[in-house]
């Protein structure tokens, strides 16, 4: 904007910048780490956060899980394995799994509780872009991609978010290729997420943060 | 007639009271963002039954980076972004801490046993200025449900803790034992702390502070 002053010199018009004072301060603006309980009969749940922060600039980081132990013990992702995103309009960190009850090769199965934790950081305008993205392999791929708004690759990094994995694995020896993975940038519009073997359907959560 | 007067009658009242009205303060605080020096992305093989025993392998960093003003992410889960090529089941094979090793010149990768082959890959960014970083390790022991590691003091309303990875002594691969869960206790501590004491495992993390 440019405000339009007479000269004081009398002649002419002289175009003055629009005086818009700017008080600098660090560039985080809210810090929150929040923690949600999954009962044993829940998939998925919500947790509120303190206020309401703005999506496109917030960093979300799952900070991990307490896989609750139980008398089997613990070996199935589906159960012990969650995304985080932010929801709600920016409410919300949400935690899902696939199946809060745990099952051992045996076939035993046992309803189980575990504790998410997460935190989130919002920036101030201007300073950092965040986009979340969800990227699915079925079960018959060992890649897969998810597109997101152009992003400055010089200027990016990726965050975990977690993985869904929807079925059981059992102990194969071959449990392990199928549902941990690997994301990257692969260009400026695609995130990629690749495993070393098919088998069982992932829903993969990253983050993208970008610096201005 | 005075110049400031000038002024005023210059400046029509926006809202038509006569005094121009200001903007909202908090619209006009803006921050100041870090710069950004460099954006790496890395990968490597980490072999099964190498000819020569290893636990561990890097990539180089180029150009080497600062410890204090990196950020690393391993991309995976738990933080650690591995893609696994040969069979296995045992998390002592399978899972990864990760860290930026000689003095800002590699990312490594270490596990405790090596009998199947993956590639583990990470990203890592550098900043020029606006962060502090503090890479953190935490050994957590057979008999233990978590441990802490003293950092320098940081504001702890300008601190997020970014998971690098978690490698497993022993083959558990009960989640009770390698799940960790990451906080930020106060301004110099940070613990990793895990349901059930299993197996010796060993945590890895990048506190990421802005300025």
């Amino acid at each position: 904007m440019t405000n339009t002053l007479p000269s004081p010199f009398g002649t002419g018009i002289q175009q003055l910048p629009a005086f818009t004072p700017v008080f600098a301060v660090g560039i985080v603006t809210f810090v929150e780490s929040v923690s949600l309980v999954l009962g044993i009969t829940e998939a998925g749940a919500s947790v509120a956060l303190s206020q309401t922060v703005d999506t496109t600039r917030t960093l979300l980081v799952l900070q991990g899980v307490d896989a609750r132990n139980t008398a089997l013990r613990a070996k199935e992702p589906e159960t012990f394995s969650v995304t985080a995103r932010i929801t709600g309009g920016g409410t919300l960190v949400d935690f899902e799994r696939f199946n809060p009850t745990s099952q051992n090769p045996a076939g035993t199965f046992t309803p189980t509780a575990i504790n998410c934790f997460a935190s989130v950081m919002e920036f101030s305008s201007g300073t950092v872009s965040t986009q979340s993205a969800g990227i699915t392999l079925v079960d018959s791929v060992t890649s897969g991609t998810a597109t997101i708004t152009a992003v400055d690759t010089a200027k990016t990094i990726l965050i975990s978010n977690g993985v869904k994995v929807h079925g059981f694995i059992g102990e194969t020896g071959q449990e392990y290729r199928r549902w941990q993975y690997n994301v990257a940038l692969t260009n400026s519009t695609t995130v990629t997420a690749t495993r070393g073997l098919d088998g069982v359907r992932l829903s993969i959560q990253v983050m993208a943060l970008e610096f201005s | 007639m005075g110049r400031s007067e000038r002024i005023v009658e210059t400046f029509p009242a926006r809202q038509g009271t006569g005094i121009e009205a200001l903007p909202d303060p908090a619209a006009l605080i803006v921050g100041v963002g870090p710069v950004i020096r460099s954006v790496q992305t890395g990968s490597v093989t980490l072999e099964d039954f190498p000819a020569t025993p290893s636990l561990e392998a890097s990539f180089p960093l180029s150009p080497t980076v600062a410890l204090t003003k990196t950020l690393l992410s391993s991309v995976g889960y738990g933080g650690f972004g591995v893609v696994i090529e040969t069979g296995g089941d045992d998390t002592d094979e399978t899972m990864c801490t990760c860290v930026i090793d000689g003095g800002g010149t590699d990312v490594t990768f270490l596990r405790f046993d090596d009998d199947l082959r993956l590639v583990a890959h990470a990203m890592v960014m550098e900043f020029s200025s606006g962060v502090i970083t503090q890479p953190v390790s935490i050994p957590i022991a057979l008999a233990d449900t978590g441990d802490t590691a003293t950092i320098n003091a940081v504001d702890v309303n300008k601190t997020i803790i970014i998971p690098n990875g978690v490698a497993v002594e022993f083959n558990s691969r009960d989640f009770e034992d390698f799940s960790v869960w990451w906080v930020l206790t106060d301004s110099t501590t940070v613990t990793a702390t895990r349901n059930t004491s299993g197996s010796p495992v060993t945590a890895t993390a990048t506190v990421l502070e802005f300025l």
